[in-house]
């Protein structure tokens, strides 16, 4: 932070001494060549202890470049300094420190009117510091200082990407009176429910007059079509934002600053926002919770501004350790309930065992991204395979108890190209034969084509019992 | 048991021309400090320590390295070089700009870059410094030689005073005239 007293520049003090040595020196030995050398330092010394009193501001200022080129692979800011006592710029040096995450610091030495583009890394979808930086001023002959004065981290908020359209399995359960499922409700809607005589309160216009014709022989009754009630459905996603399991499995033990390497939670959000804009998108209601219970949960709504709020919220979601509830969270009433998370512990699982006995349709997407085995150690390399030995047997638990859990990474083309499909990277070290994750499991996409078949056949069919299908999944 | 380095972060890199990167500079400081201290050292194997100190402090952040090494190629020069030596004005531009390099240094990290703009600033205001510097060394070399002859060295130091209250009294460049 910034000082209060003038910097303290080394160049005053050691210019003294070199003039020191070098005259009495010449004095000693009677030499005035020697005594000669003391002239640069003499007048480097002469102006005195000149500093410059710390603003409180950095004299640098790093901004988005609004010229960058959308798509490009690495964000580019703009470094600009300026005059640390807003005298003339071009008589002021300033030196940046830059430090990108998980990077020693860097130095950048300009005039104080010149501006330099800088490149950085930015992470896949979330908010993250993506540059630390502050700086510090210096006269070109180094006599005068202004003290180094760190700056607010620049910060940024990358929106996760939307998903080609996905299959949206629905509830037999439907509320509302929008959208476009038909729901078991009679009321106004397409899909046919009955003919029948026509009663007081039915509308004109929905007298069927072929039917009439057909079904009245004597002409005395008025047939009318009775149709199901359109309806929306309801979803709920929750995120498990206790863990953010990185890619990369040495970063697993990494300790210090968090690296940009896509884990879990990026997983979440595109997945998240994938199945959130596949339900808007038909005119559904989604709403949107955290297993961690910081934040209050995004109401149910519709429509593509409510897909935005969605976005925003997940952009802004980061690890928070699980507070202890009073309750569990209450979907609504009849929603589609879809849980994120990696399945390190019990608690997700947990939850969706009970929504599902509550008689909703429940799905879990497992959020662990295409791993790199790259951890160092055969200790580490134990712990990462009994760490997803423990997520697969709790993964299979939830299949035999029929809630079906889908690979949430396939949302995301960009974690494929990092990866092999099979969930480990190509790594010669790496054996398969006992790596608990070489079954792919079913995709997000296909998965819920799937369960959107089994759920329109059982609501059509009219309900087989709600017992384990041909995938091991139930429908309530 | 395989052995991978655990990833790293990426830098943040300028996206511009015109830029040093700072181990050219160390580089350049620890050389122009190697090669006066050869010259004020030569012919003595004592001469490792002022290397060995020269190159530490360029690429030490150590204000006592910095001073070590100044005092060691001063103090090499008063007790090894002969009175009157040529090498006098090469020394003090040499010793200058080893100082302001190791100055310029000190507080920064070890890598980054330096503009080509700030180089010549910082070059420029060396320049004006050793205008000085220079005539100085230049008279110390007549007053060495012809020390018993006091006209000429009455006429070395009103050419200085001269020289120096002229560069003193001229306005800063860019300054507009004020005809």
């Amino acid at each position: 932070m910034a000082r209060r007293a003038g910097a303290r520049s080394p160049v005053w003090a050691l210019a003294v001494i070199v003039t020191l040595v070098c005259v009495v020196a010449g004095l000693v030995s009677g030499r005035p060549d020697t005594v000669a050398l003391a002239t640069p330092f003499a007048l480097l010394a002469l102006p005195g202890r000149t500093g410059t009193r710390a603003t409180g501001e950095p004299p640098v200022r790093i901004t988005a470049d609004q010229r960058a080129g959308a798509g490009a692979s690495r964000l580019r800011l703009v470094l600009a300094p300026r005059s640390p006592d807003g005298d003339a710029a071009g008589h002021w040096l300033i030196a940046a420190i830059l430090a990108a995450p998980g990077c020693p610091p860097d130095a950048l030495v300009l005039r104080a009117d010149e501006e330099c583009p800088l490149l950085v890394d930015a992470p896949l979808s979330g908010e993250l510091d993506v540059l630390s930086y502050g700086a510090a001023g210096f006269k070109p002959d180094l006599s005068g200082a202004a003290p180094f004065v760190a700056a607010t981290p620049v910060r940024i908020s990358i929106l996760p990407p939307v998903g080609p359209a996905l299959a949206h399995p629905v509830s037999r359960r439907l509320v509302g009176l929008a959208g476009t499922h038909a729901s078991r409700r009679p009321g106004e809607g397409g899909e046919l429910r009955s003919i029948a005589p026509l009663q007081p309160g039915d509308r004109l216009r929905r007298i069927d007059w072929r039917a009439t014709a057909r079904r009245s022989t004597d002409q005395d009754r008025l047939m009318v079509r009775r149709t199901f009630a359109d309806a929306e459905a309801s979803v709920l996603l929750v995120v498990d934002q206790g863990h953010d399991l990185p890619a990369s499995t040495a970063a697993w033990f990494a300790a210090g600053p968090r690296r940009l390497v896509p884990g879990s939670l990026h997983v979440a959000r595109v997945a998240a926002t994938t199945v959130a804009a596949s339900y808007l998108a038909v005119g559904d209601r989604v709403g949107l919770d955290d297993l961690s219970g910081t934040r209050r949960a995004l109401r149910s709504a519709a429509g593509a501004r409510h897909l935005e709020q969605i976005r925003t919220r997940l952009a802004g979601m980061s690890v928070v350790p699980r507070r202890r509830r009073h309750r569990d969270p209450v979907p609504p009433q009849g929603a589609v309930v879809v849980v994120f998370s990696a399945f390190l512990d019990a608690e997700p699982a947990r939850l969706l065992r009970l929504w599902h006995a509550q008689g909703h349709l429940v799905a879990g997407v497992d959020c662990v991204p295409p791993l790199d085995r790259s951890e160092s150690t055969a200790a580490q390399a134990h712990a990462v395979r009994l760490t997803l030995l423990r997520q697969r047997l709790l993964l299979e638990d939830l299949q035999r108890e029929g809630i079906p859990v889908f690979r949430g990474a396939s949302a995301d083309p960009r974690l494929g190209g990092r990866a092999g499909s099979s969930g480990t990277s190509e790594d010669p070290g790496t054996d398969p034969g006992t790596d608990p994750r070489t079954d792919p499991g079913t995709d997000l996409a296909a998965g819920l084509r799937l369960l959107a078949r089994q759920a329109g056949r059982r609501t059509g069919q009219g309900f087989g019992q709600g017992s384990r299908q041909g995938s091991g999944w139930s429908i309530p | 048991m395989r052995t991978r380095r655990t990833a790293v972060g990426v830098r943040a890199v300028p996206d511009r021309r015109g830029l040093v990167p700072l181990p050219v500079v160390r580089g350049a400081t620890a050389l122009t400090a190697v090669l006066l201290g050869a010259l004020v050292w030569d012919g003595s194997a004592w001469v490792v320590l002022p290397v060995v100190v020269a190159a530490g402090a360029a690429f030490v952040a150590s204000i006592g390295m910095a001073s070590v090494s100044l005092l060691l190629l001063v103090v090499a020069y008063a007790v090894n070089m002969p009175a009157g030596s040529p090498w006098l004005p090469v020394f003090v531009a040499g010793l200058h700009a080893v100082f302001l390099l190791y100055l310029l240094l000190l507080p920064l990290p070890l890598r980054g870059w330096i503009s080509g703009a700030a180089l010549r600033a910082i070059a420029w205001s060396f320049l004006r410094l050793q205008a000085v510097a220079q005539p100085v060394a230049v008279l110390a070399l007549l007053v060495d030689d012809a020390g018993s002859s006091i006209v000429a060295v009455l006429a070395g130091v009103g050419a200085l005073s001269a020289w120096v209250l002229w560069l003193v009294g001229r306005p800063p460049p860019g300054t507009p005239d004020r005809a």
